[in-house]
C-alpha cells in the first residue's frame, strides 16, 4: 500500500503481524482499489484531454442545465369528448437539473409514504395487516424493467386506470418526468419503509412512556420522540432512494424520458464505445453522478451521526407499544394506506401478466400462454444469456465470499485504521451509482494506457469477453450483501473461542478452517445467496460492460439482453412479453433465495439498506 | 441453531454446484464440413426460416455446408465487426439485408468481393438491375458486387384509433409529417403523434430523410425534417418507431414496409401507407466478402437465397417483397397473390428519383448533424415549435408570418466552424466537406466531438432567440388580431412542404379556435381540484420538512 505514503505509518498501528490477516487484507483492499477506487478516479483524470473551457462552460447552458425550464405547465387539462384530461408533466429544466430535482423529489414522497406506514405497522394493531405486511415487500421484487412498464400501462397515456375512471368523467395520465417520479415513488419507497422500521421497533418504549407523562401526545409525540429517534433509518433510507433514484433506467425507460442523466450516459456508451472513445459527455454525466451521490450520502451520514440516539441501556423484554387506531385511524389505514400498498404491488403482478399472455393491448390482456418462457429456452441469444448470467453471477459469489469473508473478518478481529478502512470500503459500493462505476471501469480497462500492460489487457472488455471484468464489478457491487451477513454472523461468535484455539497451539488459518468459517457457515451461504440473486438481476454495469459487444456475441447477460430487448428491436412484436417472462424467473429465483435463507437463518432478511 | 461443520462443507458444495451445472452446460460443439458465418441486420424469424430451408436443400448438402452462424450488430460496427472477426479467425463470408446504404459502406471500405461462381452469377442474372426505379445491383468495371434478395419501400405505419382519437387526418406525403396539423395534441397536452427514429442508429430512417431531402432539395428538406422532428417522439431505432404505433403511443411513424405489415398483423387498427407518387424502394442487399475462407460455399448460399431461398420472403410472419420476380412461380409465391399485388403496383409507379451516390457524399454528416439539432435539442425545438403553433391557431401570427417563422426555424443553421473559425451555412457542399472529416480515421472522433458541440451551440443559440421573439409577440399581440388579415389575404405561395401545412391548417385552425372557448368554461372545475391537489401536496411537504428539524 506503498500509495498511501506518509499516512502508511499511522494507518499500520496496531496492525497484528500475522500472515493470514495480511493476506486477507491485502486480498479485499486490492479488489476494491483496482476495481472501485481506480475506475473511479480515471473518471476524473480521463475528460483532460478533450476538455477545453468552451465545452465545460457548455454544460452550464441547455440542455444540460436550463434554469429557465421549457415547458409552461406542470399539469394540464383538458376536455375531450366530455371527458376532462388531467395530464400531470414536466417543465424541462435540463439533463442535469432534471435528474436531481427528480430524485430529491422522489426521495421526499418516499420518506413522507415510508414514514407514515411505517408508524402504522410499528404501532398499531389492525385486522389485515399481516397481508399488508408481505405486500409491502413486493415491490422491492427485483423484475429488471418490466415494472416500471406496467406502472406506465396502468398510469401513461391511455392507461388502464384512465380506461376505468373515464366513465366516471375524468382521466389521468403521467407523461415524461412526472411519470418517472411516480414509478420510482412506487418503486422505491419500502426502501424507507424497511429501514424507518426496524428503526422505530428499537425504539424503547419506555422513551415514549416518559414523553407521555410528561403531556406529549399524538403529533407531538411523533414529532419530538419517534421521529427524531428513527431518524437513522430515515436517513439511510433515504440516501439509497436518491442514489436508485438517479440510476434508475426502467422508469425513464418506460415513459420515454431523454432528458436524464442515466439514460444519457448509457446510450452514448451504447452509441459510441466500440468505435471510438468515450465522449466528454458520458464522462461527464458520470462525473456529475458520482459526485452527487456521494455528497448526498455524506451530507446524510452526518447529519445522523452528529445526533445523538438515546436508546436508554437495553436488556431485558420489553412489550412493544401497539394500540389499536381511532376511527380516524381506521379510515386513514383503509382508505389510504392500504389501497396505495395494494396499488404499488400490481406492477409485479402485471409482470406475471405480461409473462404469460399473448398479447396486452388495451385493458385486458389475450391469450393465456407459455411461449414466452419457451422462447427463452430455444432462443439463442436469449438461451446464451441465460447461461451467461448464472456463470457471472456463481463466479462473482466466489469472488464475494473471498472478499467478504475477509472484509468481515479484519472488520470484527482486528483493530487497527487499515481494518476500518476495509470496513468502509466493503460498505461504501451501496453508494457508489452503478453508471458511474460502470463508465470508471470501460475507460481504464477498455481505453486507458492500463489496458495495454499485462495482466490488466485481459480485462479489456473491447477487445476481449467482457465477461472477466462484469464478474468483477458484480463481486464488487453485490458484496456488501455477503459482508454484512458474515459480519453478523462473526458478532455471534466468542473472540475467546479463537483466542482458546490459538492458545493451544493452531495457526490462525487453521482457527479460520476448522472454527471460524464452520461456525459461520451459514451466514456465508444466505449472504452468498442474496448476492448471487443481485448479481443476475444487476443492470447498470451489465447492460454498459455487457453489452459492449452486440447481444448476438453472446457475451451479454440477461440484463443486457432484457434491455436491448426492450430497445433494440428484437423478439417482434411482442417482446414485452419476453422480457417479462425472463423478469419471471429472476423474480422466482428471488423468491426461493428469500425462503430458503429465511428458514436457515430463522430471521427476515432486510433487502435493502446500509 | 448451532450451525455445524458440515453445514460449512455443504453450503460450499451448493455454491459449487451453482456454478458448475450452467459451466457444464456450456456446449463446445466441433462439427465437420463447412460453416458460413454471415452478418446481417435481419431479425430471427428471418435467419431462423433461412437457416432451416437451406440445411435441407441441395446445395448445402453438394457443398458440404453443415451449418450457418448469423452475427447481428448495429450498422455503425459493421465494418469494425467484419475486420475484429477476421482478426480472431472467425472470418465472415456473407453480409445480408441492412439496405443499400449500409452494403456501399461496406463497399467503399474495400470489405465487398465480386461474384464470381457462375451458380451465383446465373442466379443474380435473374434479378433485374433495376426496380421502379432504384439500384437492385451494385455494379463496377462489370463486376457485381451486391445483388438485392428483396425489396423494401418506405411509408407510414398508421393507427387509425389514435388518429381518430385525436380527429387527425391520415397523412399521405412525406411533407404532410412536418404540417402544423399534426402538432395539435402537442401543444394541447404535450403529446407528440408522429414517431421517427435517430438516424445514427436507424439505416431506414437514414435513408427516408435522404429521400426528402432530394426529394424537397435541400433547404426545403431540412425544413420539412425539422418540423416533422419538431412534431415528433423521436425514437433510438426503427423497430420502436413501429411498436409505437402498435402500441398506440403514437397514430403515424415513419417505417419500412414490412414492419407495417407486421403492426397490422398485431393491432388490426394499424395500416401501412404508401406515400402516392413518393414512394421509395430499395433493394435488399446480400453480399460476398473479401474475408471469406469458403468463397464458393458463400456464393452457393447466396444462389440459394437470390433463387429458390426467395420462398423465405412468402412467409406469413416474415411478408417482403422478392428481389426475383421468379419467385412468383414458387409453390409458395402462387399463394401470395397479395404480395404480387404490391409488387406490380409499385414497379408500375414512378418514385422520386433518388441519387444513391450523392446520398452517400453527405450522408454521416447529415446523420450527426440530424442527431445534434434534431434529436439532442429536441425538447427546446418542440417548445419553439409549440409556441409558434400555438399562436398561430390562436390567431397572434398570420399564415404568412407562420410560414416565415417556420422556414427559419427549419433553414440549415450557420455555426462557426470548429476547425477554422469562420461562420459558415450547412449546405449540401459543406455537408459532403464535413463527411469527410468524419470518416477521417486520424481525426473522426475528435471530429465528431468539436462539430456537435458547433452545431449545437448555434441550434441553441437560434431557437432560444425564436422562442423569445415568439414570447413577445405573445405579450404584445392581441389573440385573434391577425386572424381577420389571413382570410383577405390571398394564400402566398412558399415551396414545398410549407404550402400543405398551411391549406390544411385552415380548417384545424377555425376548429380549435371554437374548442379553445367551450372548453375553458368546462376547464373551471377539474384545475380547481388540481390546485386544490397541489396544496395538499406542499402542506404534505412542508410538514414533513418542518418535522424533520
Amino acid at each position: 500500500m506503498g500509495k498511501k505514503g506518509p499516512r502508511a505509518a499511522s494507518l499500520l498501528d496496531k496492525l497484528p503481524v500475522d500472515p493470514v490477516i495480511i493476506v486477507m487484507l491485502t486480498i479485499s483492499l486490492l479488489i476494491f482499489a483496482l476495481f472501485l477506487i481506480a475506475p473511479l478516479a480515471s473518471l476524473f483524470l480521463s475528460p483532460r484531454s478533450i476538455l477545453t473551457t468552451d465545452l465545460l462552460k457548455s454544460y452550464l447552458d441547455y440542455p444540460y442545465i436550463s434554469l429557465e425550464p421549457i415547458g409552461d405547465e406542470w399539469i394540464i387539462t383538458l376536455d375531450r369528448d366530455g371527458v376532462t384530461h388531467i395530464i400531470f408533466t414536466w417543465r424541462n429544466y435540463g439533463i442535469i437539473l432534471n435528474t436531481i430535482l427528480a430524485a430529491i423529489l422522489v426521495t421526499i414522497f418516499t420518506s413522507i409514504i415510508g414514514v407514515l406506514v411505517a408508524l402504522a405497522m410499528a404501532r398499531y394493531d389492525f385486522p389485515g395487516k399481516n397481508i399488508l405486511r408481505i405486500l409491502v415487500i413486493v415491490p422491492l421484487l427485483y423484475t429488471p424493467f418490466v415494472n416500471a412498464f406496467v406502472i406506465y400501462k396502468f398510469l401513461g397515456d391511455g392507461g388502464i386506470i384512465s380506461s376505468i375512471t373515464s366513465h366516471l368523467g375524468f382521466t389521468i395520465e403521467f407523461q415524461d418526468i412526472a411519470g418517472m417520479i411516480l414509478a420510482q415513488t412506487m418503486m422505491f419507497w419500502p426502501i424507507v419503509y424497511l429501514n424507518v422500521y426496524s428503526s422505530m421497533v428499537q425504539i424503547d418504549p419506555s422513551l415514549e412512556e416518559q414523553a407521555e407523562n410528561l403531556g406529549a401526545s399524538g403529533l407531538k409525540l411523533f414529532r419530538s420522540v419517534t421521529l427524531p429517534l428513527s431518524m437513522p433509518g430515515l436517513a439511510s433510507g433515504a440516501a439509497i432512494v436518491f442514489i436508485f433514484s438517479m440510476e434508475d433506467l426502467a422508469a425513464p425507460l418506460a415513459f420515454k424520458v431523454e432528458d436524464v442523466i442515466s439514460i444519457r450516459i448509457v446510450k452514448e456508451i451504447l452509441s459510441s464505445a466500440t468505435i471510438m472513445e468515450l465522449s466528454p459527455d458520458t464522462v461527464i454525466l458520470a462525473l456529475i453522478l458520482v459526485v452527487t451521490a456521494s455528497t448526498w450520502f455524506i451530507a446524510i451520514k452526518r447529519y445522523v451521526s452528529l445526533r445523538q440516539y438515546a436508546m436508554v441501556v437495553r436488556g431485558g423484554r420489553w412489550t412493544p407499544r401497539r394500540f389499536k387506531p381511532s376511527l380516524l385511524g381506521y379510515l386513514l389505514i383503509y382508505l389510504l394506506m392500504a389501497p396505495w400498498t395494494l396499488f404499488s404491488a400490481i406492477p409485479q403482478f402485471g409482470v406475471l401478466v405480461y409473462a404469460f399472455t399473448e398479447q396486452w393491448i388495451g385493458v385486458t390482456p389475450t391469450g393465456l400462454t407459455l411461449d414466452n418462457f419457451r422462447y427463452i429456452f430455444s432462443e439463442p441469444v436469449t438461451l446464451t444469456a441465460l447461461k451467461n448470467s448464472l456463470v457471472y453471477a456463481g463466479s462473482a459469489v466466489l469472488v464475494i465470499i473471498v472478499i467478504a469473508v475477509s472484509s468481515a473478518y479484519v472488520a470484527s478481529r482486528v483493530k487497527s485504521r487499515l481494518a476500518w478502512l476495509v470496513d468502509l470500503l466493503s460498505t461504501i459500493p451501496i453508494a457508489i451509482p452503478g453508471l458511474a462505476l460502470a463508465t470508471g471501469l470501460i475507460i481504464l480497462y477498455g481505453f486507458s494506457r492500463a489496458s495495454e500492460v499485462w495482466p490488466f489487457s485481459l480485462l479489456n472488455p473491447i477487445e476481449y469477453s467482457p465477461a472477466l471484468l462484469l464478474i468483477l464489478a458484480y463481486a464488487v457491487r453485490r458484496s456488501p450483501f455477503t459482508t454484512r451477513a458474515i459480519y453478523a454472523g462473526l458478532q455471534q461468535v466468542h473472540e475467546a473461542l479463537e483466542e482458546s484455539a490459538m492458545n493451544l497451539g493452531a495457526s490462525r488459518a487453521r482457527v479460520l478452517a476448522t472454527i471460524v468459517i464452520p461456525l459461520i457457515g451459514i451466514n456465508i451461504f444466505s449472504g452468498a445467496l442474496i448476492s448471487f440473486v443481485y448479481s443476475v438481476a444487476e443492470v447498470s454495469t451489465s447492460i454498459t460492460v455487457g453489452r459492449i459487444h452486440p447481444i448476438d456475441e453472446g457475451y451479454a447477460p440477461m440484463t443486457a439482453v432484457m434491455y436491448e430487448y426492450l430497445t433494440g428491436g428484437y423478439g417482434g412484436g411482442n417482446y414485452i412479453h419476453i422480457v417479462a417472462a425472463m423478469a419471471t424467473l429472476i423474480l422466482t429465483v428471488q423468491l426461493l433465495v428469500i425462503t430458503v435463507t429465511n428458514i436457515l437463518l430463522k430471521q427476515r432478511y432486510a433487502f435493502i439498506g446500509v | 441453531m448451532r450451525p455445524s461443520r458440515w453445514m460449512g462443507l455443504a453450503s460450499l458444495l451448493l455454491i459449487t454446484m451453482i456454478l458448475a451445472g450452467p459451466l457444464l452446460a456450456l456446449d463446445a460443439s466441433a462439427q465437420e464440413g463447412v460453416v458460413i458465418r454471415i452478418i446481417t441486420r435481419h431479425p430471427g424469424e428471418i435467419l431462423n426460416k433461412a437457416k432451416e430451408e437451406f440445411l435441407k436443400s441441395d446445395i448445402a448438402k453438394q457443398y458440404n455446408i453443415v451449418d450457418i452462424k448469423f452475427y447481428s450488430f448495429d450498422p455503425t460496427l459493421w465494418v469494425s465487426a467484419i475486420e475484429r472477426a477476421a482478426n480472431k479467425g472467425n472470418n465472415i463470408d456473407v453480409a445480408w439485408g441492412g439496405g443499400p446504404t449500409l452494403f456501399d459502406n461496406l463497399y467503399e471500405a474495400g470489405l465487398l468481393a465480386p461474384l464470381t461462381s457462375q451458380l451465383a452469377l446465373d442466379a443474380a442474372s435473374q434479378i433485374p438491375d433495376t426496380y421502379a426505379g432504384a439500384p437492385m445491383k451494385r455494379i463496377s468495371d462489370g463486376k457485381i458486387y451486391w445483388v438485392a434478395a428483396s425489396i423494401a419501400s418506405f411509408g407510414f405505419t398508421v393507427n387509425h384509433d389514435v388518429l381518430n382519437k385525436y380527429g387527425l387526418p391520415v397523412p399521405k406525403r412525406w411533407a404532410d409529417l412536418a404540417s402544423p396539423v399534426y402538432a395539435e395534441p402537442l401543444v394541447k397536452e404535450n403529446k407528440p403523434v408522429i414517431a421517427i427514429a435517430d438516424p445514427t442508429r436507424s439505416t431506414s430512417n437514414t435513408r427516408m430523410y435522404e429521400i426528402i431531402l432530394q426529394a424537397y432539395g435541400w433547404e426545403n428538406g431540412w425544413v420539412n425534417l425539422t418540423l416533422m422532428a419538431a412534431n415528433s417522439l423521436v425514437e433510438g431505432g426503427s423497430s420502436d418507431v413501429r411498436d409505437d404505433v402498435i402500441l398506440g403511443r403514437v397514430g403515424v411513424g415513419i417505417t419500412i414496409d414490412f414492419y407495417g405489415y407486421t403492426a397490422m398483423k398485431t393491432n388490426p387498427a394499424c395500416e401501412y401507407i404508401l406515400p402516392p407518387g413518393e414512394s421509395i424502394v430499395n433493394g435488399d442487399p446480400i453480399a460476398l466478402l473479401t474475408t471469406s475462407t469458403h468463397p464458393e460455399a458463400a456464393q452457393a448460399f447466396i444462389a440459394w437465397v437470390l433463387t429458390e431461398g426467395q420462398k423465405i420472403w412468402f412467409d406469413p410472419n416474415i411478408n417482403r417483397l422478392p428481389a426475383n420476380p421468379n419467385a412468383f412461380n414458387l409453390p409458395e409465391g402462387k399463394e401470395r397473390q397479395d404480395l404480387k399485388n404490391i409488387y406490380d403496383h409499385i414497379s408500375g409507379v414512378q418514385g422520386i428519383k433518388f441519387d444513391d451516390a450523392l446520398a452517400l457524399k453527405y450522408e454521416k454528416g447529415m446523420q450527426q448533424y440530424f442527431k445534434a439539432v434534431l434529436v439532442d435539442l429536441n425538447s427546446l425545438l418542440k417548445e419553439v415549435w409549440k409556441k409558434l403553433v400555438k399562436l398561430y391557431m390562436e390567431g397572434y401570427i398570420t399564415e404568412e408570418e407562420f410560414n416565415e417563422y417556420a422556414k427559419k426555424l427549419g433553414a440549415p443553421l450557420t455555426y462557426t466552424d470548429p476547425y477554422t473559425g469562420e461562420k459558415v451555412t450547412w449546405t449540401m457542399e459543406n455537408a459532403i466537406e464535413v463527411t469527410k472529416k468524419l470518416k477521417d480515421p486520424q481525426i473522426q472522433s475528435e471530429a465528431l466531438v468539436k462539430y456537435s458541440n458547433a452545431w449545437k451551440k448555434a441550434a441553441t443559440e437560434k431557437y432560444k432567440n425564436m422562442l423569445d421573439e415568439l414570447k413577445e409577440i405573445e405579450k404584445t399581440r392581441t389573440p385573434g388580431a391577425a386572424k381577420e388579415e389571413t382570410k383577405t389575404q390571398e394564400k402566398t405561395t412558399a415551396t414545398g412542404g410549407v404550402t400543405q401545412q398551411a391549406t390544411q391548417t385552415q380548417e384545424v385552425q377555425e376548429a380549435t379556435q371554437e374548442a379553445t372557448t367551450t372548453q375553458a368554461e368546462q376547464e373551471g372545475g377539474a384545475s380547481r381540484t388540481v390546485i386544490a391537489l397541489i396544496v395538499i401536496i406542499v402542506i404534505v411537504a412542508a410538514a414533513a420538512f418542518i418535522l424533520r428539524r
